[in-house]
């Protein structure tokens, strides 16, 4: 949703208002922020399943809008002059994702606000009583992980060239994304970046060499989900830790650990049981 | 979680720069960069086979011949996944570390409209054998050739049909469905119908994959003669369904898309018939070809034989790009690899093609807003189930200036 | 006005195509907490199984249900246990987790279908869908498809059959205590193992069935399964999560809004307007519309 909003900052400021496209990245990932703030505001008040629907249909109806609006150009999208120089683009795209490892980083593991988001995902009751307001915490961090995914649309619709309703709010990218993070382990900040890699580089090879067995691919991707998660729960990447730290015999906390079994004390669990008709 | 997979697209980006070339056997290496999954892969598989079968025959017969020695073809394939961003990637590639001499283009503008500047950039030519948006055309990609001419170009001629019954028709609905190629389909329907001072009641663009039943319902009442859609063959399907369960059968119905496409016919049975259509190409035909195939005929027979299926004009079309190349690659007479100074007179060559195949004449237009689709050939109107030319609509010849508007 | 009971008709036909494609999916998240993922590509799976019955054998697609609604409850029942396995034990977040694992199953149902059944739209024929009954008096009229009527008849079959099961027998007993406390149900003598499998093995039923009314009155392709999905996420969302007595209002309501919309405001809105609802909905009431969900 994010990243649409700020594929189309660009798109529109560059196309419709002539800007430069180095003025138009950052309001990209500004409106991306202002967005997150205002959705985030009433949604987040959601829990569980019912936020993920919610935000799921908000991003479908910002897909349907970029459909009909005449400012998008509707299902034709919007076609933007085209600077063919890669490594400009991966500069960008090195930059911005260097940059928001770098203060996820100190965010979370330095500085106080890392704490009370921990605090609220391991119990939110208990947080409150600390005296943490969790909404603002949990609307801080919206917009935290929003404002990058603007900034990388807007990168990506210059880059690309050509954006469209379907490519810009489409959900092929999450579906990967939900890949990554079981083959790379939930809850971890680089888990997800090594299952992107080790999915990315199958896709490559794949097409490279197996594009005639098409069809396979699904099978074999839906295959290897299936048997992660029956076999490894924790992804690759947790399972690696796991086993590192057992091995060393070591009964510290590495800094994957605690999340993974924090989430097993997800909201979900300790609620009351659903009725029946 | 978007974040994430772009952070790594990059990183395995940098990774995966595997693709040491061996020193074969000189073959000319073409890039078919298409949608073979994700939302487009019904469309994408059908180039595909098209592509495939042009591949086969000319292997077949030992190669393409360049100055009496011949040079097999080999695809390489690079799959768009129906994302623009993908097609650009896997353009890319193929420029970059496959050195692709020619590529084979995709299916759908969208994902063309992001796989063409690339290839401009890297000059490779490319010939799409399935881009009926008029959007590709208008922005003049000077490497960037289409076989079939735009949907804005071969739209009306169904419609031209149609108003010659008896008694003629004067109200029309309009509807398309909401995506690039849909909605230029409906307004070319909605022009048309205003010039033939046809009266559109109703012009909507609806969202795809909506149940167009109420709608249906409300149209019955205002009791038009034509009703005109723009969209895929599915959508298409679910309409006359549609129509059928509420029992209205308006005079004309109207379709661009996918009328004598053999599953439409097969998924719909007897429904069919009163369906109208245009296309510039079916199985019968009557084309004279200099090129591997004789006639469309023996064009269908050869898919049937390979793929089990009857070819619609999407896939022949998609065989006629490659006959495009290997026309115009053999009047320059160049061996592959190609240089870029080859590339870039191959470019003239295609320019200035004008060669008869099973598929119909090829002739790509130089200017106006057909710029390189392929205005040589005639469209025809259809009704389906007979899938056989009601007539055709303008005199097959002198037709070639219509590139001109 | 003449247009509104035609209206409010059809919509009331669209949400008894959206009460079975939900129905199952609530019910199974009722009892074992699981996001099914692949619900869609049960429909198109039971879709095709009826498209190449009906070729074989020129029954009726309507009389093919009971065979397909045996076969895939055979195949529901056999793979419950491996979801068992990844929703239980001490794993993170079981129902991320199921929602995961059977994201995978989908993709190798979707690879399948298509290698098995190409790419091609089908459709099944049935003589109920070239008959309607139709009232026409002056500027008023009113046109029922007989295959939607039918549709909207299995619908509220289906609802009757699964509230009866859950009320009135005492394997719905089971079910019911299993939901509320899996711990004490099993204490009580409930065996969960088998209740959870033919729980399952009902819904896998119950959406292939739904394929077979989808395909003879829509038509189908094996890349369509992930459309069902999203409307049995909203149906089942906007009734409250594993709520199985708000799903055939949520789905009539979505009907109702959706036919509304294409005739009486712009046609191009529709969808904009059924998601715009749906977020308001969660807005208002964050746990479906009659606040009851999990």
């Amino acid at each position: 949703m994010f990243f649409g909003v700020g594929a189309y900052t660009t798109a529109i400021l560059m196309k419709l208002g002539g800007w430069a496209f180095i003025l138009t990245v950052p309001l990209g990932g500004l409106f991306a922020g202002i967005l997150a703030f205002f959705v985030g505001l009433p949604t987040l008040r959601l829990k569980g399943s019912y936020f993920a629907i919610g935000t799921w249909a908000l991003a479908l109806a910002l897909q349907q809008l970029a459909l009909i609006l005449d400012i998008t150009g509707g299902p034709d999208g919007m076609r933007l002059p085209p600077y063919l120089n890669p490594s400009y683009f991966y500069y960008w795209m090195l930059g911005v994702v260097g940059g928001t490892f770098a203060l996820y980083w100190i965010l979370l593991e330095w500085a106080p606000f890392g704490l009370k988001v921990r605090a609220i995902r391991e119990d939110q009751d208990g947080a409150m009583a600390l005296g943490i307001n969790p909404t603002r915490v949990k609307v801080q961090s919206f917009v935290l992980s929003a404002v990058p995914v603007g900034l990388l649309g807007s990168i990506y619709a210059y880059w690309i060239t050509f954006i469209d309703p379907l490519s810009a709010f489409g959900d092929i990218l999450t579906d990967q994304a939900v890949v990554m993070a079981v083959v790379g382990g939930l809850g971890t900040l680089i888990g997800p970046a090594i299952g992107a890699v080790i999915v990315f580089t199958f896709k490559t090879l794949f097409w490279a060499y197996l594009s005639d067995y098409q069809v396979l691919y699904l099978i074999i991707l839906g295959v290897a989900i299936a048997l992660t998660v029956l076999f490894l729960p924790n992804g690759l990447w947790g399972t690696f830790i796991n086993y590192r730290d057992s091995s060393r015999g070591m009964r510290t906390q590495s800094v994957s650990r605690p999340r993974i079994d924090a989430s097993e004390h997800s909201d979900e669990q300790e609620k009351g049981a659903p009725e029946h008709g | 979680m978007k974040r994430m997979t772009w952070i790594t697209l990059f990183l395995a980006l940098s990774l995966v720069t595997a693709g040491a070339v061996g020193a074969e056997a000189p073959v000319f290496k073409i890039g078919v960069i298409t949608s073979l999954s994700g939302g487009l892969a019904t469309g994408g598989n059908v180039t595909k086979q098209g592509y495939e079968m042009w591949a086969k025959r000319v292997n077949d017969a030992g190669g393409i011949e360049i100055n009496g020695k011949q040079y097999p073809v080999k695809l390489i394939y690079g799959d768009a996944q129906s994302e623009p961003s993908q097609a650009a990637s896997a353009a890319e590639r193929l420029a970059a570390q496959e050195k692709i001499d020619f590529a084979l283009g995709p299916y759908s503008s969208g994902v063309t409209l992001a796989a063409a500047p690339v290839l401009e950039k890297y000059k490779i030519p490319m010939v799409t054998g399935s881009a009926e948006s008029p959007l590709i055309w208008r922005e003049k990609f000077k490497f960037t050739f289409g076989t079939i001419p735009p949907v804005n170009f071969t739209g009306s001629s169904a419609l031209n049909v149609i108003a010659t019954l008896d008694p003629p028709p004067k109200r029309a609905v309009v509807i398309g469905s909401n995506d690039a190629f849909s909605k230029a389909t409906a307004e070319t329907f909605r022009d048309t119908c205003e010039k033939l001072k046809i009266k559109v009641m109703k012009y909507d663009i609806v969202p795809s994959g909506q149940d167009l039943t109420p709608y249906m319902s409300a149209v019955r009442a205002m009791r038009p003669d034509v009703i005109a859609f723009g969209g895929h063959d599915e959508e298409l399907i679910r309409l006359v369904k549609a129509l059928r369960q509420i029992h209205y059968a308006p005079k004309a119905l109207l379709m661009h898309y996918g009328v004598t496409e053999p599953a439409f016919i097969e998924a719909l049975g007897k429904d069919a018939e009163q369906v109208y259509g245009a296309s510039v190409w079916t199985p019968t035909l009557k084309t004279k070809g200099g090129l591997i195939w004789p006639d469309a005929q023996s064009y269908a027979a050869d898919i049937k034989a390979a793929f089990g299926i009857v070819p619609d004009y999407t896939m022949a079309a998609c065989s006629a790009a490659g006959l495009a190349f290997q026309a115009a690659v053999m009047q320059l007479g160049a061996a592959p690899p190609l240089d870029e100074a080859q590339k870039l007179a191959l470019v003239d060559v295609l320019e200035k093609l004008d060669i008869h195949t099973f598929y119909g004449p090829i002739k790509f237009s130089h200017e106006g807003e057909f710029y390189h689709a392929n205005t040589g050939l005639t469209p025809l109107a259809f009704r389906s189930r007979v899938a056989r030319p009601l007539s055709s609509v303008r005199p097959t010849t002198r037709r070639h200036r219509r590139s001109t508007p | 006005m003449e247009l509104l009971p035609q209206v409010i008709l059809d919509g009331i036909l669209i949400g008894g195509i959206y009460i079975t494609i939900a129905i199952g999916f609530s019910l199974v998240f009722g009892v074992m907490h699981i996001i099914d993922f692949a619900v869609g590509e049960w429909i198109m799976l039971g879709a095709f199984l009826g498209y190449y019955l009906n070729g074989w054998t020129g029954l009726d697609p309507f009389a093919l249900l009971p065979v397909v609604f045996v076969v895939f409850f055979g195949i529901g029942y056999l793979i419950q246990p491996a979801i068992q396995r990844v929703i239980s034990g001490h794993r993170g977040n079981p129902l991320l987790m199921g929602l995961v694992f059977t994201f995978g199953i989908m993709l190798i149902i979707r690879g399948l279908g298509l290698t098995i059944f190409g790419f091609y739209s089908r459709s099944i024929p049935s003589k109920l869908a070239a008959s309607s009954w139709l009232f026409e008096k002056g500027d008023f009229f009113l046109t029922v498809p007989f295959v939607r009527l039918a549709g909207l008849a299995f619908a509220v079959a289906i609802t009757l059959v699964l509230h009866y099961m859950l009320k009135k027998t005492d394997f719905g007993t089971g079910v019911r205590a299993l939901a509320q406390h899996k711990e004490s149900a099993g204490l009580m003598g409930v065996d969960s193992h088998k209740t959870n499998c033919i729980i399952y093995g009902i819904y896998v039923g119950i959406s292939a069935m739904t394929g077979v009314l989808v395909c003879t009155i829509f038509s189908m392709t094996p890349m369509e399964g992930g459309r069902y999905t999203v409307l049995a996420f909203f149906v089942v969302v906007l009734a409250g999560m594993g709520y199985l007595p708000g799903v055939p209002w949520a789905a009539l309501f979505l009907g109702l809004i959706q036919s509304i919309f294409i005739v009486y405001l712009s046609a191009s809105y529709t969808l904009l307007a059924v998601f715009v609802v749906l977020y308001i909905i969660l807005l208002i009431s964050p746990k479906g519309l009659f606040g009851r969900g999990w």
